[in-house]
């Protein structure tokens, strides 16, 4: 291989490595998607089973009805006052309390109707699944003794039922699992564009702007070569930041607590090796758009400000197909970006994605980036570049 | 030998260079000496393949820097108009990387790099990262950067600028040396006294010309002034940008 390219990759890594705050920053970032995805994901995880909760209690409950709250996960407190049991709901430190009445018991044999108060505060996010769970409880209880009233009448039950309601939800936690997971080609994109923009800023608008440009300018070797050196360190810091990323997104699919979730979504080996082939090339592409955008900046500072604006560009497309609701055309699956949005998501549903469909969208991505690090090459050449005016 | 012949530049609106030319001989030290925006840069721009003049042409040894860039600057060692560090890299590591550039490599490069950090007594800081390094630390990293593969050329832009005394004093002996090794030496100075204290040719430039040339002595001759700052103003007509 080239003598020159390797000085300026050897040069470009070794002074990438040292700057620590900066790689681990960027290294940070391909564990902290896939973290997200699993906070969210075991979030959901949580909501599937109700969890069992305690319940304050005041007055005297009946037998049964305590029994079935308990067959529902429901458990109670020690018998509370009846002042008490108001306090504890209004101060904050109960999320429901059940109040009965001192005449419950006699009403309730007398078959008169039997006053039981529920207690909450409404504007608690976490009472409303409780009281939602209690009134259940409740109305099956009032139901079974309806029902011993009516068949000791000699009516049948079933005559005094008008409706027979059924809920369905469909929010299941694997369609709510879905939802969260769209963010995953997000992520992934993004990954090839944070992990060598460092590196990239450093090897141009860097260079330019602690003054060490021209010195490099003054060896003889072409600007090509340093253009690629330069892209190449980049490159493999990209390549690193996709891969880890990705690695770390399965990790967090393959968890015991998001496979619980039964998701129609998983990444297998094979899953795997199709994203990889995806991302690679545009872990190519990242620092190259990165490296000729930063050689017109002036400053550090500057090249910063815009790459930082470019870090949308990927995730454009993703936005806007989500909105619109719309699929890409077919042609747009060989435009890089636009392409990868579209087959990293078809691969994370399972769809079959044609080997035409990589072999295009890799070529097209590699001759993108083959064009940006030449027209970095082309522009280290040129005086206003160089001189920064 | 470096030659530059009718040498012009123009920048946008600024014609930086106007007709520039001269020759500098091997062994000899050759000053450029002007006020600040005269054109001494640009023409070392131009000799060092930074830049390409509008018209006219360099030559660096038997190399055109026009038809052949890269021959001549494999032939020069150059010290820049912006001799920036890599704050994060050793000394050691800079003169590597300048040799790499230069097609070294193995055992010839690390005898190279020794070479250097021992002519410029580096030992103590050629294994520290720069970013702490004094003025005249930065300075000699640049130029044992320049001197790696030992070129007969050198080009070297304001070298003593920034410099305490002592250091500019130092340097100043070690750039005779290697003119006296044989080196073909241009620099540039608006330091008058560097440069008759240096300098074996003096061309003096000012608004993109050459205004003369020649040794100190025969320009004070020539214009029967006292000294060569005394000759200098008679030939520029003006005090102005100069340090005495």
């Amino acid at each position: 291989m080239n003598r020159a390219l390797m000085a300026v990759l050897w040069k470009e890594t070794l002074d990438g490595l040292r700057d620590r705050r900066s790689l681990l920053a960027a290294l940070a970032y391909s564990f902290f998607g896939p973290l997200v995805l699993a906070w969210a994901l075991v979030a959901i995880a949580g909501q599937r089973q109700p969890a069992r909760f305690d319940l304050v209690l005041a007055g005297e409950a009946p037998p049964e009805l305590l029994s079935a709250l308990s067959a529902q996960g429901i458990g109670v407190t020690s018998p509370l006052g009846a002042e008490e049991a108001e306090a504890q709901v209004r101060e904050k430190k109960a999320d429901v309390a059940l109040r009965f009445g001192t005449t419950f018991a006699a009403d309730l044999a007398a078959q008169r109707p039997a006053r039981v108060e529920l207690l909450y505060d409404s504007s608690r996010r976490s009472s409303a699944e409780k009281v939602r769970r209690l009134e259940e409880v409740l109305r099956r209880f009032e139901q079974a003794n309806s029902r011993v009233r009516l068949l000791a009448r000699g009516i049948a039950p079933s005559s005094v039922t008008v409706l027979e309601l059924q809920r369905r939800d469909f929010s299941t936690p694997a369609g709510r699992a879905a939802l969260v997971l769209a963010m995953l080609p997000m992520f992934l994109l993004m990954a090839a564009f944070i992990a060598g923009m460092n590196a990239a800023i450093d090897a141009t608008a860097g260079e330019r702007e602690r003054g060490s440009l021209e010195g490099l300018l003054v060896h003889p070797v072409s600007r090509q070569v340093l253009a690629w050196g330069k892209w190449l360190a980049a490159a493999l810091l990209a390549v690193v930041g996709v891969t880890l990323t990705l690695l770390f997104a399965q990790r967090v699919l393959a968890s015991e607590k998001v496979r619980a979730l039964d998701l129609a979504v998983g990444l297998d080996g094979g899953d795997l090796l199709a994203l990889l082939t995806v991302l690679l090339p545009l872990a190519l592409l990242a620092p190259a758009i990165q490296l000729l955008i930063a050689l017109f900046s002036k400053s550090f500072k500057e090249a910063q400000t815009y790459l930082s604006l470019a870090l949308f560009v990927p995730i454009l497309p993703g936005f806007f197909f989500s909105f619109s609701g719309r699929d890409g055309a077919p042609w747009m699956d060989g435009v890089p970006l636009l392409g990868h949005q579209t087959v990293i998501t078809q691969v994370l549903r399972g769809d079959a994605v044609g080997l035409g469909t990589f072999a295009l969208l890799g070529l097209t991505t590699l001759a993108a980036a083959v064009a940006c690090v030449a027209a970095t090459g082309f522009l280290l050449g040129r005086e206003r570049v160089v001189l920064g005016r | 030998m470096i030659r530059v012949e009718g040498l012009a530049k123009r920048f946008g609106s600024v014609q930086a260079l106007t007709e520039v030319s001269f020759a500098a001989e091997d062994g000899k030290i050759t000053g450029l000496l002007g006020p600040n925006g005269a054109g001494k840069t640009t023409t070392l721009r131009i000799l060092y393949g930074l830049l390409k003049p509008d018209t006219g042409r360099a030559r660096v040894g038997d190399h055109d820097v026009a038809t052949e860039p890269r021959r001549a600057q494999a032939a020069l060692g150059v010290l820049p108009d912006q001799p920036g560090l890599y704050a994060r890299l050793t000394a050691r590591e800079h003169i590597e990387y300048s040799g790499r550039l230069h097609g070294l490599s193995g055992p010839g490069l690390a005898q190279a790099v020794d070479r250097q950090l021992e002519r410029f007594g580096m030992g103590e800081i050629a294994d520290r990262r720069t970013a702490g390094f004094s003025q005249g630390e930065r300075r000699k990293v640049a130029l044992a950067r320049a001197l790696v593969h030992e070129p007969r050329h050198l080009l070297l832009d304001e070298p003593t600028n920034g410099l305490d005394a002592m250091s500019a004093r130092a340097l100043r002996r070690e750039i005779r040396a290697l003119a006296d090794a044989g080196c073909c030496v241009v620099l540039s100075s608006h330091q008058m006294s560097e440069v008759a204290a240096l300098c074996d040719t003096v061309v003096i430039v000012a608004r993109g010309r050459v205004a003369a040339a020649g040794k100190p002595g025969e320009l004070v001759e020539r214009t029967g002034a006292a000294d060569l700052e005394q000759a200098f103003v008679s030939i520029i007509g003006s005090e102005e940008g100069l340090l005495s």
